[in-house]
């Protein structure tokens, strides 16, 4: 062994130490200029973007307009989250405007009963039976616990056929009506039937499963008896349909191994065809339940949207506080306070103009609401899980993630029931917000506007690199640009046009920032 | 060094279809040690190595760990044991960070949220033991990093958890002067540290570097084990190559 050259100083054990407000924003600038950019290009966009159309038109910048703009977004913004995780992974998903047509579809249906013909009610149950399938396979068999395996077979009978024989007795015994208690009796027994099954091991997972099981159940009976359906027993058959489309699409791509982009074009155009067959002479199917209705025309209160507003900003500050306090006591280099006042001002003002805005207007839009709390639900769910930090690291090296002991196949199906799944409720938030389907439910531009929203806001084609929010930023651009153009009155070709150069800046942007970063060593 | 065997291998086979690829190998490792496995392309190395980890369990053979006969059937029966294989190409994602890339697959958790600062301070931790001074930061994607530095990284990932023997396949093969200096030190830091190493490598000059003993392997068959200290690097060549040839790339200068 040669003698060892002594050691220089420990660069790691340097990056512990506590910074000061002046260092922080030193490296804040040095990030920026070395090409980490962030969303600074896209705030820059939208400050071009209010400007030209400000000048052009002086309604873009009313406080109508923009609570129309929120709502506008809303459906977009949405599945463009669902878009985000397939990007991550580095596949694509053609499948999710037909999809949330799909979605949008069942529920009018479901909503409005009888289902209009028997190919729709086929459709609909085999779907009910391939998700109570699937979601009980992939519950159950990763359970470690041999006696449990023994009976997965018997599971997937059980989960397949149950439902089937109740509904379809709850159908022969009746003429068309919804569900009452008996049904919910019979269910339960059921239920407590496969509990006897299971006794020797019943977890957590299993409880879900069966909780999960006795939905299906439900949704299946109901749609069977062919009567209008409650919006609570519409809106979940809805989404179970959409999560179990998106189930097919991840199985069908992992177990033949196949590129996402043929599957979900082959979706594309099978569920446009489910579409049309659902709807089948109706044409256009008015949509009539107000909760339903409400989603995309409920707004708050003024009282209610500061206090919402105040919530949000005190659980940001708070939560960054905990953060700070941790990293201290584990001596790890922290956020300064300074920075995070700062950011908590600079946060709460712009919300406070966002609230006094649409207070100015008919409120706050309950969507508006319900887009951040969706963002932040699923930037929790890729940034701080397992499941998220697999889905990053199957999108970086698949095979590492493999070694690492990570199932790849079942990372790659979820992500794909979470892209069907946004798609189905971004198609609801559509239907409400033109009060009606039609034979060209998800048709459209929904579809490219969803991904270039995510591309937009600077999620990689790639896989693995990528930020929840950054659909929502991009679906900011794409629909103020829609909107303003719209104000304009310009023609359908010009916006095209107009919207394809948006794109096209926010990916050259995208590329010389990385180039950038390259030369500098970042990436 | 101890001088019981922490893994044993006896006469163990493994044959794929018609190829033998392993005849009656014994083979051991002690707890501080580093185990040099030598071999021709097609030797067998990496088939011992993976019948280790449990990729390609042996068909016949004993099986001693810790002088208790064991089965290693599954990667995670031989991880179970606190066996950690390093592959030659690392198997890190790029997009990741360091501390994500150390924890990949065991991420410490609680009430379903990672515990991303718990994993920062164990990750800080262990690459401090092993002197890995050159890293700037642990939140860095590893993209950004040296190969010597993510060749560490690879390496730390391995020692984290406790692991008891250490097999590293090739891990200098795509590395400069510098960074191979690196990892060779930081292999013989392992040892020095009570840990049990297996060091594949077809460089003999990185061998007689860090190695204590010499296990050589050919088509299939283990051909002896040597002291490192009382061979030369012709002996060895000449053990390989059952003579053939008197040099290899990578053999010191005053050899010839
Ligand atoms: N999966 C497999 N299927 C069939 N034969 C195999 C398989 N893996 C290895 N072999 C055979 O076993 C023998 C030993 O291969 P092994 O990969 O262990 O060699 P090695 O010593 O690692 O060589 P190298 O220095 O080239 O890495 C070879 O003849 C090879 O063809
Ligand atoms: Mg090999």
């Amino acid at each position: 062994m040669s003698a060892q050259a002594k050691e220089p100083e420990n660069a790691l054990l340097k990056s512990t130490r506590q910074q000061s407000v002046g260092d922080y924003i030193q490296g804040y600038l040095q990030r920026v200029r070395s090409g980490d950019i962030g969303s600074l290009p896209i705030i820059f966009g939208m400050i071009v973007i209010a400007v030209i159309f400000q000048t052009a038109n002086e309604n873009f910048l009313t406080p109508r307009n923009l609570v129309n703009l929120i709502v506008q977004m809303a459906a977009i913004t949405t599945i463009g989250y669902g878009i985000v995780y397939v990007l991550l992974l580095g596949e694509i998903d053609l499948s999710v405007g037909f999809v949330s047509g799909t979605a949008a579809v069942s529920m009018t249906l479901a909503l409005r009963g009888p289902l209009v013909n028997e190919m729709a009610v086929g459709i609909g149950i085999f779907f009910a039976l391939a998700v109570t399938y699937f979601i009980w396979h992939l519950l159950l068999v990763k359970v470690h616990n041999p006696a449990l395996d023994f009976h997965i077979p018997l599971v997937a009978v059980l989960g397949v056929f149950i439902p089937v024989l109740i509904g379809l007795g709850v159908y022969i015994n009746s003429t068309v009506r919804p569900i009452t208690l008996p049904d919910v009796i019979l269910l339960v027994i059921a239920a407590g039937v496969v509990g006897v099954v299971f006794r020797k091991g019943i977890t957590l997972r299993l409880l879900a499963a069966m909780i999960i099981f006795l939905i299906i159940t439900v949704l299946v009976a109901a749609v069977l008896t062919g009567a209008a359906q409650p919006w609570y027993i519409a809106v979940p058959v809805a989404l179970v349909a959409a999560a179990g489309i998106g189930l097919l699409h991840g199985t069908i791509i992992t177990y033949f191994g196949l590129p996402s982009f043929v599957v979900t074009l082959a979706g594309l155009l099978a569920w446009q065809g489910v579409v049309l067959i659902f709807i089948g002479g109706a044409g256009t199917v008015i949509l009539q339940d107000s909760t339903v209705l409400g989603v995309a025309r409920a707004f708050l209160p003024a009282e209610v949207g500061w206090l919402v507003m105040l919530v949000f900003v005190a659980a940001f500050a708070a939560n960054e506080f905990r953060q700070m306090q941790q990293r201290k006591s584990r001596g790890l280099a922290a956020k300064p306070i300074g920075i995070l006042v700062l950011q908590t001002l600079l946060l709460g003002s712009l919300a406070a103009v966002a609230v006094w805005i649409c207070n100015q207007d008919r409120g706050v839009p309950a969507i508006g609401v319900g887009l951040i709390l969706m963002m932040i639900g699923l930037s929790f769910l890729a940034t701080r899980t397992r499941f998220g930090r697999y889905v990053f690291a199957v999108g970086g090296n698949a095979e590492a993630a493999r070694r690492a002991g990570i199932s790849v196949q079942q990372i790659r199906v979820r992500v794909f029931m979470i892209s069907s799944f946004m798609a189905g409720v971004g198609g609801i938030i559509l239907a409400a917000r033109l009060s009606s389907v039609d034979t060209n439910a998800g048709g459209g531009q929904i579809l490219l506007n969803s991904i270039a929203a995510a591309v937009i806001g600077g999620t990689s084609l790639f896989g693995g690199s990528g930020k929840v929010s950054s659909a929502m930023l991009g679906a900011v651009i794409i629909a103020g640009v829609d909107n303003g153009m719209g104000l304009l009155g310009l023609s359908a070709g010009v916006k095209f046009i107009i919207t394809a150069l948006v794109l096209l800046a926010a990916v050259v942007v995208d590329a010389l920032a990385r180039r950038s970063q390259k030369q500098s060593g970042i990436r | 060094m101890s001088t019981k065997p922490l893994l044993e291998l006896r006469a163990v086979t493994k044959r794929f279809g018609a190829v033998q690829a392993l005849t009656e190998v014994d083979f051991e490792v002690c707890s501080g040690e580093v185990m040099a496995l030598v071999g021709d392309n097609g030797a067998g190395k990496s088939t011992l190595i993976k019948g280790i980890a449990g990729i390609y369990p042996f068909d016949g053979g004993e099986i001693l760990f810790e002088d208790q006969a064991v089965t290693l059937d599954s990667p995670a029966a031989s991880a179970a044991l606190g066996i950690e294989v390093v592959y030659q190409d690392l198997a890190l994602a790029d997009n990741l960070d360091v501390v994500a890339n150390m924890f990949l697959g065991r991420e410490q958790t609680s009430m379903g949220a990672l515990s991303e600062l718990e994993m920062e301070r164990r990750c800080i931790e262990t690459l401090t033991s092993l002197s890995v001074s050159t890293l700037r930061s642990v939140r860095l994607p590893v993209a950004s990093l040296s190969g010597g530095q993510r060749q560490a990284i690879a390496v730390a990932k391995a020692v984290m958890w406790n692991s008891k023997l250490v097999i590293l396949d090739e891990p200098t093969a795509a590395l400069g002067v510098a960074q191979t200096r690196q990892v060779l030190d930081l292999v013989r830091r392992l040892a020095d540290k009570g840990l049990a190493v297996i060091l594949i490598s077809h460089n003999l000059h990185d061998i007689f570097e860090v190695s204590d003993r010499i296990t050589v392997l050919r088509l299939g068959h283990g051909v002896g084990v040597m002291e490192r200290r009382k061979v030369n690097q012709q002996e060895v060549v000449h053990a390989i190559t059952a003579g053939k040839m008197q040099k290899v790339p990578g053999m010191a200068e005053e050899v010839q």
